[in-house]
């Protein structure tokens, strides 16, 4: 499951600001409370995918250590796919959240 | 065994598997290396060897990373077929245009030797070219508006095979269109005393065998390289 959501957690991971590979796993394992724990080399394919679809761009910069690490940001089109994900998976979620609270409530109702 | 020999022969093995685009394996390799080293240093553990283990562990198979490119990498090669292949288009037209200005020019029409070929061997070569540039825009078109999918299924196959085989059928008619173009210049200058006049049309129609070679090169180059990126599902049942 979490697998054909990649794309819109990497998105979402880097909606703070730009961040290279290696941060984005720690932001997403963050923002997950430890849940996401992806095998880290295949977030990478992801930010090339996305910057491959116009979604995300990416450029060398030195590090702290002086070594050169890619930093990926959101390009304006990232940011608005994310907008729409996160509008969707709301809506999603309110649906699946109104179905369970349906089911939970239905013996109570058949009861009466 | 020390701990930067590790990571060397993981990166060595990651690199190798991307065979299929060795610019990509590159940019990889050096996104990779900054990832472990950012992950050792940032391991708890004191053990120096296994905080490298566990980074490498944790980074996954390389193969498995190798197999998550593909399918960015395939579209982003045929996407560079197409573009290569509009611009092929154009120069075309523009050489053949202008070795047509020149017989104008020169008012230097094709040997009456020759009246079927005359007549017919342009016309066919005008609808040749007008196919290979409807259907190299169309692939074009077609091609710059597909989307990298994260895996290699069976619709994306089929989209890829489709975005390769527009620029393939396009760039088969303009070498047709090239075969044709190449016996009428032979017709034409089979009659003339060599001079000056006739090294425009030359160059032009060997400006015109460059493109299309280069064309030929770069369908070749994609084919070998999808044919590699293919072998890395072999052992795989359903990629």
């Amino acid at each position: 499951m979490l697998k054909g959501h990649l794309d819109m957690i990497v998105l979402a991971a880097l909606s703070d600001g730009p961040a290279h590979g290696y941060a984005v796993i720690q932001e997403i394992r963050r923002r997950s409370r430890g849940e996401f724990n992806l095998p880290e080399g295949t977030i990478y394919p992801a930010l090339h995918r996305l910057e491959q679809g116009g979604l995300l761009s990416s450029r060398w910069a030195a590090g702290e250590t002086g070594r050169r690490r890619r930093v990926y940001s959101l390009t304006r089109s990232g940011s608005r796919a994310l907008t729409d994900q996160r509008a969707l998976w709301q809506r999603f979620t309110d649906a699946i959240g109104g179905m369970f609270g349906e089911t939970s409530h239905a013996p109570a109702r058949s009861g009466r | 065994m020390p701990q930067p020999a590790l990571v060397a022969d993981y990166l060595d093995a990651l690199a190798h598997e991307f065979c299929f685009d060795r610019k990509l394996a590159r940019r990889v390799r050096s996104e990779a290396e900054d990832h472990l080293s950012e992950a050792i240093a940032n391991d708890a553990a004191g053990d120096a060897t296994e905080a490298t283990r566990r980074a490498i562990a944790r980074f996954g198979q390389p193969r498995e990373i190798a197999r998550q490119y593909v399918p960015s990498s395939l579209l982003r090669q045929v996407q560079q077929v197409g573009a290569v292949l509009v611009i092929a288009i154009v120069a075309t037209f523009v050489f053949m245009k202008g070795r047509f200005i020149w017989y104008e020019f020169l008012q230097w029409p094709l040997s009456t030797n020759w009246p079927g070929i005359g007549v017919v061997g342009p016309l066919i070569a005008r609808y040749v070219f007008r196919a290979a540039l409807i259907v190299g825009i169309v692939g074009w078109i077609y091609i710059a508006s597909r989307r990298p999918a994260p895996s290699l299924d069976a619709t994306y196959r089929q989209q890829l095979k489709r975005c390769f085989l527009l620029p393939l059928v396009s760039s088969g008619l303009l070498i047709g269109m090239v075969g044709l173009d190449a016996i009428l210049l032979a017709l034409r200058l089979f009659d003339t005393r060599s001079s000056w006049s006739t090294l425009i049309p030359l160059a032009s129609f060997v400006f015109e065998v460059v493109v299309v070679a280069t064309i030929a090169v770069l369908l070749r180059r994609t084919m070998q390289r999808t044919a590699l990126a293919a072998s890395l599902f072999a052992d795989k049942q359903t990629p």
